[in-house]
């Protein structure tokens, strides 16, 4: 995956992306019913623009992922450096962090109703609970990668703890908080969009909903074309900067971002 | 010595221990102060998770629902190994399946639920498909990391010797991206388990864990939602004990060849 994010524009994606675009169309015209016409949700968009639809649902959801993250990493970062100062933490937390990351969100978004209610609280609860393991399992990690010997040399030399924070646990830290930020921001979106879907009175994923009641799949499709754009901001503008910032000294697995539900 | 050894490797299984305990215990506080309605105790939800496992009902849920995820799970692995495979050996196949693949890791899990409702409508073949689709780009990045990582002195001496491409084929890369396969795979299980659960909450299929879940909600029995989380979460982990033993047991056997 990675060889290929060059800057060059590839014919053979033009050619993916017109593929779908006709075969959309195809489908669309052959079998009506089933799908709207490129057409029909353009119009839908640009009927939830010119309503302000779109930036009020797009805000409540916005901000509630923000919201959400900001608490979820922040409890992650907490978290993880302690465990990774201190091993015993670190074996202290993993059952609880192993049913969080195995755990089927839906199940806790029922159990979320019952405890907040239906509304921001619920999704911000939701999202911050789901994106806190994503920031952990970074922190931890990148604690991990700090070079023993580096620790060693600096014991040896008698380096002030002014230094030893500045110069070696700092950087490692800030990279894992990149990092786990980057990769929670799109569950972060994700999780609240979920989270509305099932328990919310607004916001993109009520509105999602309610296109299966109105019957409207056009609008739907407008309402997952501005997720795809929020996804494909998000990978611009985060991801994939941090991805390659980090390359240049590490892999990165690109499973990380990929693993979600 | 040995014996501080021993010790010392014990020690993680002691905090674990402990921080399952503690968990415990504060899960046992917060029961008694929100009460049952809101949070059942960790004794309510075992026994609600015992009378799952001997009423025949839910028994019958968690097999569908497991059957599921395993059908889902071999076509994830079939068409993430064909698919791989071919964007591995060509990069143009690879840019032609990058939009598509985009968008499948892009979008809401739960949109694309909906779009299968809307589209093909509820049933069981539809939320097989949403998870295959929404679990494909795991399997799939992994087979064409895989397909790139194939041993380069390998391939050089099969191409000396003139092997046949089928037998190339069959003998370098089927294998090697099998092998290097296994992490993502193990990954894609437990993400299936949550993703098909999802699906079928969402487009309301008949007889699964899904209509379970929902029925317990109506029906406000939080110990049993508490227990199928707990027997949910249990089943991901197995899953992932089982096939990490695997892979560990794989890669001694396949070191200890070398």
């Amino acid at each position: 995956m990675n060889a290929s994010t060059g800057s060059r524009i590839k014919p053979f994606y033009i050619l993916g992306v017109a593929c779908i675009l006709i075969a959309w169309e195809l489908v669309a015209v052959r079998m009506t019913g089933a799908l709207p016409r490129l057409r029909a949700v353009g119009e839908s968009l640009l009927l939830l623009a010119e309503t302000s639809e779109l930036g009020q649902q797009l805000a409540i959801s916005l901000h509630r992922s923000l919201t959400g993250l900001t608490i979820g990493a922040a409890l992650g970062f907490f978290t993880g450096a302690a465990a990774g100062f201190c091993k015993p933490v670190y074996y202290l937390l993993k059952p609880l962090i192993g049913i969080l990351l195995s755990s089927p969100a839906v199940v806790v978004v029922m159990l979320a109703m019952v405890w907040f209610g239906v509304g921001s609280s619920m999704a911000i609860f939701i999202t911050a609970l789901f994106t806190m393991p994503i920031m952990y399992v970074s922190v931890v990690e990148g604690m991990e990668l700090i070079d023993a010997d580096l620790l060693e040399m600096a014991a040896v030399y008698r380096l002030s703890r002014w230094t030893l924070w500045w110069s070696i646990y700092l950087p490692a830290l800030a990279t894992a908080i990149l990092t786990g930020f980057a990769f929670a921001a799109g569950t972060a979106f994700r999780k609240t969009v979920m989270a509305e879907l099932l328990g919310s009175n607004d916001g993109i994923g009520f509105a999602m909903a309610m296109t299966r009641f109105n019957l409207d799949a056009a609008r739907l499709f407008a309402w997952v074309a501005v997720c795809l754009v929020v996804a494909g901001v998000l990978e611009f503008v985060l991801v994939s900067p941090v991805a390659r910032y980090l390359q240049r000294w590490r892999t990165v697995s690109s499973d990380a971002g990929v693993v979600h539900e | 010595m040995n014996n501080w050894l021993k010790a010392k490797k014990a020690m993680p299984l002691v905090w674990m221990i402990t921080g399952t305990v503690a968990f415990t215990l504060a899960w046992q506080m917060m029961a008694r102060v929100y009460g049952p309605l809101l949070v059942a105790t960790p004794a309510e939800t075992l026994e609600s998770a015992v009378r799952l496992f001997t009423s025949p009902p839910a028994v019958a849920a968690f097999s569908r629902t497991l059957g599921r995820v395993l059908l889902a799970l071999g076509l994830q692995i079939m068409a993430g190994l064909a698919f791989g495979l071919l964007a591995g050996f060509y990069p143009w196949v690879e840019d032609l399946f990058k939009p598509a693949v985009s968008i499948l890791v892009a979008v809401p899990p739960v949109a694309l639920a909906l779009f299968v409702i809307f589209v093909f409508g509820g049933g069981e073949r539809q939320v097989v498909a949403a998870a295959v689709a929404l679990g494909f780009p795991l399997l799939y990045g992994g087979a064409v990391t895989a397909v790139r990582s194939v041993d380069r002195g390998l391939l050089e001496m099969l191409r000396v010797f003139r092997v046949p491409k089928a037998t190339q084929l069959l003998a370098a890369y089927v294998p090697a991206t099998l092998y290097s396969l296994l992490p993502s795979i193990l990954l894609a299980a437990g993400l299936t388990v949550r993703l098909l659960i999802m699906a079928e909450v969402i487009v309301g299929v008949d007889r699964g864990i899904g209509q379970a879940l929902s029925q317990a909600r109506v029906h406000m029995a939080t110990a049993e939602i508490f227990a199928w989380m707990l027997v949910m979460a249990a089943t991901v982990l197995l899953i992932e004990g089982v096939m990490l033993y695997l892979v560990k047991s794989h890669v001694l056997a396949w070191q200890a060849r070398r």
